[in-house]
């Protein structure tokens, strides 16, 4: 169960302040596929940040299971964002450097656990995101939507109780996005995770279980259901 | 935080993506651990070589004995301007004999800056070396002679160095009879201790030995040399010079390596000095260690520089990847363990550049000296038989040295790179 009490977050952009939460108030419980939906700078990337430990909130607390991870210190954030949660980046963010196993078992790998562990769970992940014979392909060999399966099994490979995925489709084609949303999609329903999916796409909000709209950091409205493609989630 | 070895692993495949610039900035550390090992390499070598003639020319169970003062480079010995000077007498030989563990005992008497007439010579030597020192028959000079026969030297007999017969132009051999006589010179900056009353002594050649370093050199017997001194200072005899002014210098040999600092001890405390082939061997040893330090200065300026380097090559490196690193907190990287990928990359280049360094340096200094021994020496006669030695601490010191520099080379930059924050980090294009 997420907790979002009073959540405010300003920053300063050229000596203005600019409000990017205002007053959010939002429960989520387990399990639950939630996409946020709203324009640019209505403060949806960093409601998705502050959740996911990345951003600190200046008031009001996110409180996730027992903790409260606004009162948290960098030590104890880095775990949690190790172990609560995965993290789907609209650009993929994999390390060119490294194969689709040692990228998906990164996550492990800074949590401690040994690299022969580390490699086994890291292909057992990328065969449920059916990548099974790419992984020891380095990103450059990959198109984009095997890129955003590495990524998708990056974030899964800790079993992570909340999934956050930023814009995951927008850097693919619609066909590829297309099975991306089926990926996550089944994920969601096999795996019993809280999905929480900041988007722009359509075809992911019908698909949730929920729909957030936020406008100028507060949420304007939320439609429960799963319902047909309709630009009246976004207006 | 990582474990083990993954981190190694993550760190190199972070050096690998710009490989020339990994490559280039370990050249530099390459340069300075390449310095350190070929200079210091060959000043140890030196010092291997020049112990090496020490001890040839030495035994390490020699102590060389003096009145105080004589041998002023042992350290801690106060001036003895004021004192009265204890000579160095027969009675004291006689001392220094009932030593334990003294095996012999052999007094010497300088005879320095001299002139030398040979019989059927028109120019005098001058400035030419003598002692005298009791030989026997297993001595080096008269083992080793070069023309006539000696078992041991009598009254008035006179061995004399080759370089006289080669600066006479004359054959070893027609030097072997020939009266020669030896005055005092009194240009000669070695002037007797012994004022010259104008006497000139006469010695007889009976053998021509090679003194080793070219040196216009005589040898004669103790007594000959104290009559000689005797002689020409006015004293009535030689027993009356031998007490008053004494021997020069006494070489004493123990009985093995081990008591010579003990016997040394007890001389001192009998007021002379002494010295042990040891303790020449350490001032010695001193001299050369800041030699070789000198030497390494070369190149762990180079590492200083190369350093530079490093901390630039690992501050582009955290700018380049500032998002990458935004990405590794959100997925759960510590600040530690960003921290330590990189410092892991600093210490990687320093290292990799040490051992490059060290690899450089055996090629270099094992082609050199190959080529030293096997053309250059021979052609010219040297014989030196070792140019370069690398001991095992001389192999692995810079190694750990330039690893231990690319850490502190990297820590500046990856503090930086670990207190990035998040947010920021991964909006960077």
């Amino acid at each position: 169960m997420i907790k979002i009490v009073s959540a405010q977050k300003h920053y300063k952009l050229g000596g203005e302040t600019v409000k990017a939460l205002d007053g959010v108030d939002l429960k989520i419980a387990d399990g639950e596929f939630v996409a946020v939906v709203g324009p640019s700078g209505s403060g949806k990337t960093t409601l998705m940040h502050c959740i996911g430990g990345i951003d600190k909130l200046d008031e009001g607390s996110i409180i996730v299971g027992d903790s409260d991870i606004s009162k948290m210190n960098d030590k104890e954030l880095s775990k949690y964002r190790n172990k609560t949660i995965g993290f789907v980046f609209q650009t993929f963010n994999l390390q060119p450097n490294l194969t689709a196993a040692e990228n998906v078992a990164l996550p492990l790998i800074f949590s401690g656990t040994n690299g022969k562990e580390a490699k086994q769970r890291a292909e057992k992940a990328l065969e449920k995101v059916g990548l099974g014979d790419r992984i020891g392909h380095r990103p450059g060999q990959l198109s984009g939507g095997q890129r955003q399966r590495v990524s998708i099994a990056r974030s899964l490979v800790n079993e992570p109780s909340i999934l956050l995925a930023d814009e995951p489709t927008g850097n693919l084609d619609s066909h590829t996005g297309k099975k991306i949303i089926k990926l996550l999609q089944d994920l969601s329903e096999k795996e019993k995770i809280t999905f929480i999916v900041v988007t722009h796409d359509d075809r992911i909000a019908e698909k949730a279980s929920r729909v957030i709209y936020i406008l100028d950091g507060k949420i304007q409205k939320e439609i429960k259901g799963r319902k047909k493609s309709s630009s009246k989630y976004l207006d | 935080m990582i474990k083990g070895f993954s981190l190694f692993k993550i760190a190199f495949r972070g050096l690998v993506r710009q490989r020339m610039r990994t490559f280039l900035t370990s050249l530099a550390v390459f340069i300075g651990v390449f310095l350190i090992i070929t200079m210091v390499s060959g000043a140890v070598g030196g010092e291997e070589l020049l112990r090496s003639q020490f001890t040839d020319a030495f035994d390490m169970k020699n102590v060389m004995v003096g009145p105080k003062g004589s041998m002023q480079f042992t350290v801690a010995v106060p001036s003895v301007e004021e004192e009265e000077v204890k000579p160095v007498t027969p009675d004291a030989i006689d001392d220094l004999e009932n030593l334990n563990n003294v095996v012999k005992v052999q007094p010497i008497i300088l005879l320095s800056g001299k002139t030398l007439k040979i019989e059927g010579q028109e120019k005098p030597i001058k400035g030419i070396f003598g002692s005298g020192f009791n030989l026997d028959e297993e001595d080096r000079y008269i083992q080793d002679i070069l023309a006539g026969e000696v078992k041991d030297l009598a009254s008035r007999e006179v061995l004399l160095s080759n370089k006289i017969s080669d600066a006479y132009g004359i054959s070893s051999d027609e030097l072997i009879g020939k009266k020669v006589t030896i005055e005092d010179d009194p240009s000669s900056f070695f002037s007797s201790k012994v004022k010259d009353k104008g006497e000139v002594y006469t010695f007889t050649v009976v053998g021509v030995i090679d003194v080793g370093k070219d040196q216009n050199e005589f040898v004669t017997s103790v007594a000959s040399a104290a009559e000689m001194q005797a002689i020409r200072g006015g004293f009535s005899s030689s027993d009356e010079y031998l007490s008053e002014i004494g021997y020069d210098q006494v070489y004493l040999s123990a009985s093995s390596e081990e008591v010579v600092d003990e016997i040394a001890s007890k001389i001192k405390e009998m007021g002379f000095d002494a010295m042990t082939v040891g303790e020449l061997l350490d001032l010695f040893g001193s001299v050369i260690g800041i030699v070789q330090v000198v030497f390494s200065m070369f190149g762990v300026i180079a590492l200083i520089v190369a350093s530079v380097g490093i901390v630039n090559t690992m501050i582009m490196s955290v700018y380049e990847r500032t998002r990458e690193i935004g990405v590794m907190k959100a997925i759960g990287a510590s600040r530690g363990d960003i921290r330590n990928i990189f410092l892991s990359e600093s210490a990687m280049i320093g290292f990799v550049g040490g051992v490059m360094g060290l690899l450089g340096s055996l090629a270099f200094t094992g082609l050199v000296e190959f080529i030293l021994l096997k053309y250059v020496f021979p052609a010219q006669n040297i014989d030196i038989d070792n140019v370069f030695t690398t001991p095992v601490w001389l192999m692995t010191a810079p190694i750990i040295l330039s690893t231990i520099i690319g850490i502190l080379a990297g820590l500046y930059p990856a503090l930086r790179a670990s207190r990035l924050n998040p947010v920021d980090a991964l909006r960077y294009e």
